[in-house]
């Protein structure tokens, strides 16, 4: 998937984060999806980093 | 292919062209944060932001070296840039740190082209909110903590923007440090786009673009070599702050720290959710911490920049300690957060897997003490920011440092010249903790003693630090070192307490606004390192020598150590070796 631009008006202060790693979403960012949910990433590379670390951590938890 | 010899020149006169930019910066500020403190760093980016050198005076500031200029320029993109444009932004919620921290941002152009940038962070001394000094330890949002600036220009095509500039002085109780010390900022900046154009003449524009990225990956593959020597596996850890200044409760941070090949994963999601009070940390103080910790233990002389980080893939969930949402307070992150973060990836979980490369607990405090009011020799309106020198952790070969500041912030103590002509206390004791560092084969180093009197009508203080019931952990078999005491006896008084106890304040190592009054005396004991190693390992020469040295009695050489010395110092070996043997 690609990347997408965050389109906020100049006035708006909300920031997001990523959803992989916690840095901050300046202006863009990554997306892929799992189980039909979009996830939103600050690079290609930590899709790999949720699908190979995060999901697997989760999945113990669970 | 790029030459290696060449990376290597690149990478050191990119370097001093930093270091040049950080002396200007500390011969041309007005307080002493730059010119003693040496809180700052500078830095180069290439044109995307990605660090490509840095002078690492504190190493506190890496995040923001990595990550803050980046994301200025992604959010308010590269071509909003002209030459003679400067950026400032303090803003944790947008990529800052804490917000005393500036970061100066200017974009450097080489034949009308857009060829990289040059920044710089400083600590300014005073910028507001609710307690002189900016380090109000009772604030509970960020709007209490000073004046909050996103990414805005303070320098358009060279020129001052005259209208931030107002809005910034205005808010700041001392105007004249902030003027001097912004100004240093970007008078070093420009010494940066000098020395830059200079070596861009030297090698040629594209030569240096093309060895950018190898410089990076050069580094990569460094840290990837020795990730890969560390065994595969998944190593746990934790630490705790003892309160937040608003409840005495401990927060804990708990890390993950994953090997596998040549790749590290350092997971913080199990850390506690994000304080009420100001010991939250943004992203940007976890990774400069978490990239810190690991860089003690790997790397060794590797360049620091954009590509050493790359096999480190650091996890830190918003809304935890590690990771601070809007508008949480968040000034004491990156001054007490940020040490303990550093000594648990490397005293707690790599000292499992690499024993030799690790140290026990340092006083893991910035011990910070700040104050403001007005100088009666003067009449004008002061501000200090004062840390303190503590003990450092005991290592593998050496003993802990003596009396210095937290490893992370490679910060100078003020002078007591400088601190007295400038303020108005005056001191009556400086010294080393005798029997204070923790035992080991190596000790822990020794925190201070400084006790100091008000000489004005009124002097308005605070205080940011922590390891005053949790003492720095010795590791090994070493043992703890002293915790930390802030205390204050009020005039007419002989006997000092805490604050809590003298004033009511909720915390005795976060408060903020106490009035002291002429006569008051603080004094204020820094912790000190933990041992490594069994205390009976440590060589009874070395024993001798510290009981010379007034570090340690006697008492403590026989009873920590199993070494007996004689009324004139000398060692006893023979009685030595008896008692070694009975313990």
């Amino acid at each position: 998937m690609p990347w997408v631009q965050r389109d906020e008006p100049w006035y708006q202060t909300e920031v997001e984060y990523c959803q992989v790693t916690g840095q901050l979403l300046p202006r863009r960012y990554w997306t892929f999806e799992v189980n039909g949910n979009v996830v939103k990433t600050c690079h290609p590379r930590y899709e790999r980093l949720y699908h190979e670390y995060l999901a697997r951590r989760e999945a113990r938890e669970r | 292919m790029v030459d290696h010899v060449f990376l290597r020149i690149l990478n050191s006169q990119l370097v001093n062209i930093c270091e040049e930019m950080g002396y200007a910066m500390m011969r041309t500020s007005y307080s002493t944060m730059f010119s003693e403190g040496l809180d700052f760093s500078t830095m180069i980016l290439e044109p995307g932001g990605d660090l490509i050198a840095m002078q690492n005076l504190n190493p506190a500031m890496l995040g923001q070296a990595l990550f803050s200029g980046r994301w200025v320029i992604e959010d308010l993109g590269a071509d909003g840039f002209e030459p003679g444009d400067v950026v400032v932004h303090n803003d944790p919620y947008r990529g800052g740190s804490h917000m005393p921290e500036h970061l100066l941002i200017a974009p450097f152009h080489h034949r009308g082209a857009l060829r990289g940038w040059v920044c710089n962070v400083g600590h300014l001394s005073e910028i507001g909110g609710m307690a002189p000094g900016s380090f109000a330890s009772t604030a509970t949002d960020v709007y209490q903590e000073g004046l909050r600036l996103p990414p805005v220009k303070v320098m358009r095509r060279g020129e001052p923007v005259k209208d931030v500039w107002r809005i910034i002085l205005a808010n700041h109780r001392t105007p004249d440090a902030s003027w001097g010390d912004l100004n240093a900022m970007i008078g070093a900046l420009n010494v940066g786009l000098r020395r830059l154009e200079a070596l861009f003449d030297e090698h040629g524009g594209e030569s240096i673009e093309e060895a950018t990225p190898a410089l990076l990956d050069y580094s990569e593959a460094w840290i990837r070599r020795d990730i890969e020597r560390l065994p595969d596996g998944t190593y746990s850890g934790e630490d705790c702050q003892e309160d937040d200044g608003v409840e005495l409760r401990p927060h804990f941070l708990r890390a993950d720290l994953t090997v596998e090949g040549d790749q590290m994963i350092v997971d913080w999601s199990r850390s506690d959710p994000q304080a009420r009070g100001v010991i939250n940390c943004p992203y940007v103080v976890c990774a400069s911490a978490t990239y810190s910790g690991v860089f003690q233990v790997v790397g060794g002389d590797a360049p620091i920049n954009a590509g050493a980080v790359r096999p480190i893939d650091i996890i830190a969930p918003p809304g935890t300690l590690v990771n601070v949402r809007h508008p949480g307070a968040c000034v004491g992150g990156q001054t007490e957060l940020q040490p303990r973060i550093i000594e648990l990836i490397q005293g707690r979980i790599l000292s499992q897997i690499a024993p030799e490369r690790t140290a026990a607990a340092s006083g893991g405090t910035s011990g910070n003490f700040l104050f403001g009011g007005v100088h009666p020799r003067t009449g004008r309106y002061f501000t200090h920011y004062h840390f303190e020198g503590m003990g450092w952790g005991g290592r593998a070969e050496t003993d802990g440092n003596n009396a210095q500041v937290v490893p992370h912030g490679n910060c100078k103590n003020t002078p007591i010249e400088v601190f007295e002509t400038r303020y108005p206390w005056v001191h009556s004791e400086y010294r080393l903790n005798p029997d204070a560092g923790g035992p080991g084969r190596t000790r822990g180093g020794l925190g201070i003693t400084r006790v100091i009197e008000v000489e004005a009508d009124e002097i308005v203080v605070s205080a940011l630090c922590d390891r005053s019931k949790v003492a720095p952990w010795g590791i090994f078999g070493g043992r703890d070192g002293q915790c930390l005491a802030y205390l204050v006896k009020v005039a007419g008084s002989d006997e000092f307490k805490t604050f809590s106890d003298a004033f009511g304040t909720t915390s005795d190592t976060k408060f903020a606004n106490v009035r002291l009054r002429r006569g008051d005396t603080v004094m204020l004991r820094s912790p000190s390192g933990g041992g490594y190693g069994p205390p009976l390992e440590r060589a009874p020469e070395l024993v001798a020598e510290d009981a010379r040295a007034g570090f340690l009695s006697h008492e403590r050489a026989r009873e920590d150590y199993g070494v007996v010395l004689r009324q004139d110092g000398s060692l006893d070996a023979e009685a030595t070796e008896d008692l070694r043997r009975e313990l």
